[in-house]
């Protein structure tokens, strides 16, 4: 399955769409590293047009919870 | 240029162009994250037309380290090396002394680097540094670290300012364009990037400028039109009383396109015409016209003939002597545009706009084409070229990079850890991943059971240097007991890198087992995704290789006694620092 978050992901770290899932976090992807976390964050907050608090920053392990924390922002994908 | 499209076309890039080899290969250096300027510098440099840019990044605040090895840094030696340091990142705030003496370290190790290197240094001014007072204070009383910043950047500017190959980017300057926007608290605290996008949009597009100029020669010669370009209407038909050129629109708009020419005459650029008409029908306008800019004296070539105009731009570029590579055109009429793209393909080819309001911006649109750094390869070349022989010959006399780390006055503290200490140490075990042999972690009560089993150490490192302290950055967990001590965890700060101490902690642990009787140290590497910096660590350390681990990885070993010493410059002290 892809969506605009997944495409988001894969295009930021520069992997295939079909490699992530909402499962995929930095201890399973080996491009997701602290300078791609910045990357995302930039690329998130761009494309959804949202801010992020560094509470919600920090709790972003993996792309299902970056899911939550957008649709808890009203941004469902 | 915005923020989603740079990134996109950087990428889109980067997917076409796998495997290309690079027509330009950028270094960056900064003691602040500067990651954030590679897709907007990309996507700079790929608009102007640089095929396959390589940009690399040297490890964070390595900026003394890069300039005095930038092969190690960046894995090949750049065309181009840009450099950025911020003030608060090289020394502790409030310490003016200090903060000039980190300087000073800094200046020298890009003083050897411009000896040492061919390509072209862009150094970036650093930013005003942040006040730590604030209220009435901070405007009424400024700090002396405010001095300290005048002072580096003057430094900077004389010592640096009139050199060939080397230019400045005034990062002050973009952040006091950009106002509070510049800034990103969340990601300085997050991440040590204290800036927002925008400002890496503005740095990333101004470097990629600085790069343009210096590889693209500035074009030389604006190649015109008349009719319908220079002044409105058909000079053969409508007549010298005919033409559209004076104060009134439409003849202003031609008007203010013809000073911008004028301009460019003056700035040292050449004029010429390649134009439909008759000789007899043209001169006169140029002569004797009230409302013309342009005279006759400011056209080097003129060629007033029905010929193709792309034969007429040949034989301009090969009486101006320059290449056609070096020839702006500018016309109104889509077919000569189309014709001079066709036949004479490396010259610029401007299309006059419709909309008439819109032709006195077309140069100024386009004055990037113009763009000279001040001074120019050729200006300094051979004053460099004399310089250059004196430098070569003194720099067996210049800095090594031992001697900058000599200067640092590095102390090592190496010991066990007290009770107070094993938060950190846990600490340091789950979250180190990259400079981390075995990557093996331990809850606090694991770690604690581990120094209570018989024959186990745990080694504690704490590092210092004459600006500040590091604090406690290193551990190695021994199992050391027998004939050969074990290595089972050992695990470094990043923060500390670069700096030889993970060889202090390593020649202290083989001295601790020869004492100790022991007649071999040995160690795993297990790979990780994130641990490729420590794959080669043994092997530099002298250890032999023992064997593959099935699952993955390798064994090494030490034999005791070893040849394995702390660096010279190190200060090895057995104790917690006071």
């Amino acid at each position: 399955m892809t969506d605009r978050l997944i495409e988001l992901f894969a295009d930021e770290l520069m992997v295939d769409a079909t490699s992530l899932n909402d499962d995929s976090n930095p201890d399973t992807v080996e491009q997701w590293d602290s300078l791609a976390a910045m990357r995302l964050v930039a690329a998130i907050e761009e494309t959804f047009t949202v801010n992020l608090s560094t509470a919600e920053i920090m709790k972003m392990r993996s792309i299902g919870i970056v899911r939550t924390v957008l649709a808890g922002k009203g941004v469902s994908i | 240029m915005d923020v989603v499209g740079a990134k996109k076309r950087w990428r889109d890039h980067l997917r076409s162009s796998a495997g290309v080899d690079a027509d330009i290969t950028i270094g960056l250096s900064a003691s602040f994250t500067i990651d954030p300027v590679i897709p907007f510098l990309g996507a700079a440099l790929v608009d102007e037309r640089y095929a396959s840019p390589d940009i690399r990044n040297a490890d964070y605040n390595q900026v003394v380290q890069t300039c005095l090895n930038p092969q190690a840094a960046f894995g090949v030696v750049p065309d181009i090396i840009a450099i950025a340091f911020r003030l608060e990142d090289i020394a502790p705030a409030g310490d003016p002394d200090a903060l000039e003496a980190a300087a000073a370290i800094i200046l020298d190790a890009i003083d050897r680097l411009r000896r040492s290197f061919d390509g072209a240094i862009i150094c970036a001014l650093p930013p005003r540094p942040d006040a730590v007072t604030f209220g009435l204070a901070r405007f009424a009383h400024p700090e002396p670290a405010l001095s300290a910043w005048h002072r580096t950047t003057a430094r900077l500017l004389e010592r640096f300012g009139a050199l060939d190959r080397f230019y400045f980017l005034d990062l002050d300057a973009i952040i006091a364009e950009l106002g509070t926007a510049a800034r990103d608290e969340r990601k300085r605290l997050l991440y040590r990037q204290p800036y927002a996008e925008a400002f890496y949009l503005k740095a990333g597009f101004f470097l990629g400028r600085i790069i343009r100029a210096r590889t693209f020669e500035a074009k030389k010669c604006l190649v015109l039109d008349c009719d319908n370009t220079l002044w409105g209407g058909v000079i053969g038909e409508d007549g010298i009383g005919g033409v559209q050129i004076g104060e009134d629109f439409p003849g202003s708009a031609f008007r203010e396109f013809q000073r911008q020419a004028k301009a460019l005459r003056d700035a040292g650029v050449f004029l010429a015409l390649s134009t439909k008409n008759n000789p007899g029908d043209v001169w006169p306008v140029f002569d004797s016209h009230d409302g013309m800019i342009l005279r006759r004296s400011d056209i080097s070539v003129a060629k007033i003939n029905w010929r193709p105009k792309s034969e007429n731009l040949k034989e301009i570029a090969a009486e101006l002597n320059i290449g056609l590579d070096a020839l702006v055109f500018v016309d109104d009429s889509p077919f000569e545009i189309a014709e001079v793209e066709t036949h004479a393909p490396q010259v610029t080819c401007l299309q006059a706009p419709k909309e008439l309001s819109e032709l006195p911006g077309l140069l100024r649109a386009h004055a990037h084409l113009w763009d000279r750094l001040v001074i120019t390869d050729d200006d300094r070349k051979r004053v460099e070229r004399m310089q250059g022989e004196l430098d070569r010959r003194s720099l067996a006399q210049q800095l090594t990079e031992e001697d900058f780390l000599a200067q640092l006055g590095l102390k090592v503290f190496i010991y066990q850890p007290d009770k107070a200490d094993l938060a950190r140490v846990t600490q340091l075990i789950n979250k180190t991943n990259q400079f981390n042999v075995a990557t093996k972690r331990y809850a606090q009560e694991e770690v604690d059971a581990f120094i209570a089993a018989r024959g186990n150490r745990l080694y504690c490192m704490s590092v210092s240097d004459k600006f500040g302290e590091y604090g406690l950055v290193g551990v190695a967990m021994i199992e050391g007991e027998g004939a050969a001590w074990k290595i089972d965890n050992f695990l470094m700060s990043c923060r500390v890198l670069g700096r030889g101490v993970e060889t202090t902690l390593l020649a202290k642990i083989a001295t601790d087992a020869a004492a100790a009787g022991a007649r071999a140290v040995n160690a795993v590497y297990l790979p990780t995704l994130k641990n490729g910096l420590v794959v080669d660590l043994f092997k530099r350390h002298g250890f032999s290789h023992a064997g593959d681990i099935d699952t993955g990885g390798d064994r090494w070993r030490l034999k005791l006694p070893s040849t394995l010493n702390k660096p010279d410059y190190v200060e090895l002290v057995d104790q917690r620092p006071a």
